[in-house]
């Protein structure tokens, strides 16, 4: 073909116009013909450079931003509420029809004669429920990041689980002998608290913190490998999700029969629910502090 | 007894939170991906089936999760809008993650993978519980759980650039939650309601008296810049191009293409059937979202020219994009809501379709990412050169093609307003500005360079990832055939998003 070299030399023309490459000569203008080659790989001295001047840049005008929006932010802010309904007074628009509700009515439409569990668990079951999903995805993601996953990567593991011996067990003799007292009592403070959520303050929530200090308290005492003796990562995983499904399920079944009015099945539920919630909820504190202290369960 | 099909919305949330807990309890990321599938084919029948019953009885209704009707329990409202956003976005969940596939089993730790469908189910639970919720509150729970999970999405690939990313991430959309949460708080000390009806009725009576202007002025204020903080509105969206440009494929897809759009929904929501679009202009924030939107349409742009990392490019599209949405709803009236429901359809087709495409374009070419060493690659994977082409044609609106029908609903909805030169002169502005980064990426990919240059590219890839990836062509050719739907049968689609923005 004899425009075979032309088209070829058209083509090559157009990729290097494509690439930012600089503009051929013959078709260029003057102003393409002074531009600089694009440079797509930067030495790494120059990268290097540039990120620290970009970083100098950043930190000269940072701290003069985040005061003045915080400033404004902080100004708006007060003079809000300075605009807004004074705290407890009875004409306040937050003690309408819903509140007097919740108060009034709240144990003969729920059977809880506590309103904040009434509130969390009937009324307002499926935000909680949300809730609880927010804490079983904050350990999932922690678990993401955190756990190891049996890959050694550069002798990391080596080193980390021989430190990790060193620290396994705590020496100090106050501390052990008092966990040694105490978390059998914690724990069943705990229970009471969770099981008593319907008719006193408590529930799954607080139940749920209560259950995971104790075992926070007895693993800083004797080691993760004590913990382990009763709840290892199977067991830990079995407990998170089998505490969550039961909530869902249970929260879905109630949530079908209440829509569409059939009779109310489930009134007893808010005992398993707040075990349930206790569940979740422990093993959400605990797991923070196993993982983000040895990265194991 | 109500009839069965409007259980369906609250089946499918129900549903993808069971399938997320479930997916933490499996060992093997490949059945966990079954779930997901599986959980996601069954929501998109239920969702059709919603549409097809709220399509025929003309109008929304709402369901109690419960037994207590409002203003005392929790409340979900389904209408058609609600029930086509849920369908759509059900399947591109779907589409990104079958496209995606080899992508994602090769960037995920294999015993990461389990958890990341978690995260993925979960997601799904919150984009529904965004699109359907009738109560504020269940409203922000649900902004919680997809911000999460969405950066759990982008730091599932555990690279060094990937977890600052995941935590400027995160710092931002904490911000932004942490905005709308005073934004409730303040709303509801002076009306006392989180049911969004009753709200409705309050806030009205609230602006009638004049009482409490102040407390009500900056609760809007903060709601809006909460929710345009997590959707990447224009002056905040420094975090977004480093967290969807360094995800895996499929997270890339599934956060722009609709995360963002889950809290765009939510804001729809709140300024139509809580504040009212009338409050809202004389408050005047339309007038700020029109500003901010057309400025985020030139500045995404003009971001997206500089970029020569084709991923980062396709973010930086995304904030033109919304830009978009956001001049739509600036406009202040219904037609202009209409039409950025299309284009939020629009672009949850699209940029998907992009992210995937230019996922497997870098596979082909040994994953490199930079435009110049892309070059020819299309000639390697055909279908994902041509899901790329169509998929940037109709980013630069051309005719039919979805983004064009949307460019022509913004046009005609700005027709009616006072403000119809500044959003015609923009839409053209940005126009030209996505030819200028689209067609050279275009020309880009398509054009053969040296045969030397593409065997050094060439020889970093494996043979494993040159073979053909039927999972991949068969999701870029459907999404490219909803493009081609959105851009030539759509007046079926904007006759049921008129309809349900009236009964919205």
């Amino acid at each position: 073909m004899s425009n075979g070299p032309e088209k070829q030399d058209w083509r090559t023309r157009l990729v290097s116009w494509v690439d930012g490459d600089r503009e051929p000569k013959d078709q260029s203008l003057f102003v393409m013909e002074q531009r600089h080659r694009r440079r797509f790989l930067p030495t790494e001295e120059e990268h290097e450079r540039r990120e620290k001047t970009r970083l100098h840049r950043f930190f000269n005008w940072y701290p003069v931003a985040a005061v003045f929006i915080a400033l404004t932010l902080v100004t708006v802010l007060l003079g809000t509420v300075l605009q807004m309904p004074l705290f407890g007074q009875e004409s306040n628009p937050i003690n309408n029809e819903v509140a007097e509700h919740y108060l009034e009515h709240g144990e003969e439409d729920t059977g809880s004669s506590n309103a904040v569990t009434a509130m969390i668990l009937s009324y307002r079951g499926f935000d909680t429920l949300g809730e609880s999903c927010v804490l079983f995805l904050a350990v999932t993601s922690v678990m993401m990041l955190l756990l190891k996953d049996g890959e050694d990567e550069d002798g990391k593991l080596a080193r980390r689980s021989a430190r990790e011996a060193d620290q396994e067990e705590h020496g100090d003799i106050i501390l052990k002998r008092t966990a040694w007292v105490l978390t059998p009592f914690i724990f069943l403070f705990a229970i009471y608290v969770l099981l008593n959520g319907e008719t006193s303050p408590g529930g799954g929530f607080s139940g749920g913190t209560i259950l995971g200090a104790g075992l926070i308290l007895f693993s800083s005492a004797f080691g993760q490998r004590n913990v382990r003796v009763i709840m290892d990562r199977k067991t830990y995983s079995f407990i998170r999700t089998f505490g969550l499904m039961l909530y869902a399920l249970l929260y879905g079944a109630y949530i079908f029969f209440g829509a569409n009015g059939l009779p109310n099945y489930l009134a007893g539920m808010a005992l398993l629910i707040d075990l349930a919630v206790g569940l979740v909820v422990a093993c959400t504190i605990y797991g923070f502090y196993a993982l983000f202290s040895t990265g194991e369960i | 007894m109500r009839p069965l099909v409007e259980n369906f919305p609250f089946f499918c949330i129900f549903l993808a939170i069971v399938a997320g807990i479930l997916s933490a309890t499996l060992c093997h990321g490949r059945v966990a991906y079954g779930l997901t599938l599986a959980s996601n084919a069954v929501i998109a029948v239920l969702s059709a089936y919603t549409l097809g019953y709220v399509c025929t009885t003309g109008e929304s209704f709402v369901y109690t999760m419960g037994r207590f009707t409002a203003p005392f329990g929790n409340a979900i409202r389904c209408g058609p809008l609600q029930a086509m956003m849920a369908l759509v976005f059900t399947l591109v969940m779907a589409t990104s993650l079958i496209g995606g596939q080899r992508d994602l089993f090769h960037d995920v730790a294999r015993s990461r993978q389990p958890f990341y469908f978690t995260m993925v189910d979960l997601l799904e639970a919150s984009l529904l519980a965004l699109v359907y919720t009738d109560d504020v509150f269940t409203g922000y729970v649900f902004i919680e759980i997809s911000t999460i999970a969405a950066c759990a999405l982008v730091m599932a690939k555990d690279t060094g650039p990937n977890l600052i990313a995941t935590v400027r991430y995160l710092f931002m959309s904490l911000l932004g939650s942490g905005l709308f949460l005073i934004g409730l708080t303040i709303l509801n000390s002076i009306t006392g309601y989180l049911l969004m009806p009753p709200l409705a009725q309050a806030v009205a009576a609230l602006w009638e008296s004049g009482s409490y202007l102040v407390p009500l002025t900056v609760s809007v204020g903060l709601i809006v810049a909460g929710l345009g903080i997590k959707s990447a509105m224009f002056p905040f969206h420094m975090w977004l191009p480093d967290a969807h440009g360094g995800a895996t494929t499929t997270s890339s897809a599934i956060l722009s293409g609709l995360v963002l759009k889950g809290y765009i929904m939510l804001m729809m929501t709140m300024m139509v059937r809580v504040f009212s679009m009338d409050l809202m202009e004389e408050l005047g924030v339309t007038d700020v979202m029109l500003a901010f939107g057309l400025l985020g349409m030139i500045f995404g742009s003009l971001g997206a020219l500089r970029e020569y990392h084709i991923k980062r490019m396709l973010a930086y599209s995304s904030v033109a994009q919304i830009g978009y949405i956001f001049m739509g709803l600036g406009v202040g009236s219904t037609e202009g809501v209409v039409a950025s429901c299309f284009h939020v359809l629009v672009h949850a087709c699209c940029k998907p379709l992009l992210f995937l495409c230019a996922g497997r374009l870098s596979a082909v070419s040994g994953h490199h990412r930079s435009l110049k060493n892309l070059r020819g690659s299309a000639y390697r994977d055909l279908v994902a050169g041509l899901g790329f082409t169509v998929g940037a044609l109709s980013m630069i609106g051309i005719p039919l093609l979805g983004g064009f029908v949307s460019k022509l609903y913004f046009a005609n909805a700005s027709l009616l307003t006072n403000k119809t030169a500044v959003v015609l002169l923009t839409i053209a502005l940005s126009t030209v500005l996505n030819a200028l980064y689209y067609i050279p990426a275009l020309l880009g990919i398509w054009v053969k360079p040296a045969p030397e240059e593409t065997a050094i590219v060439v020889a970093d890839a494996t043979a494993e990832e040159l073979a053909f990836d039927r999972s991949f062509t068969a999701a870029a050719l459907v999404l490219m055939a909803a493009i081609f739907v959105l851009g030539i049968f759509y007046h079926p689609i904007t006759d049921v998003i008129e309809l349900g923005v009236r009964h919205f």
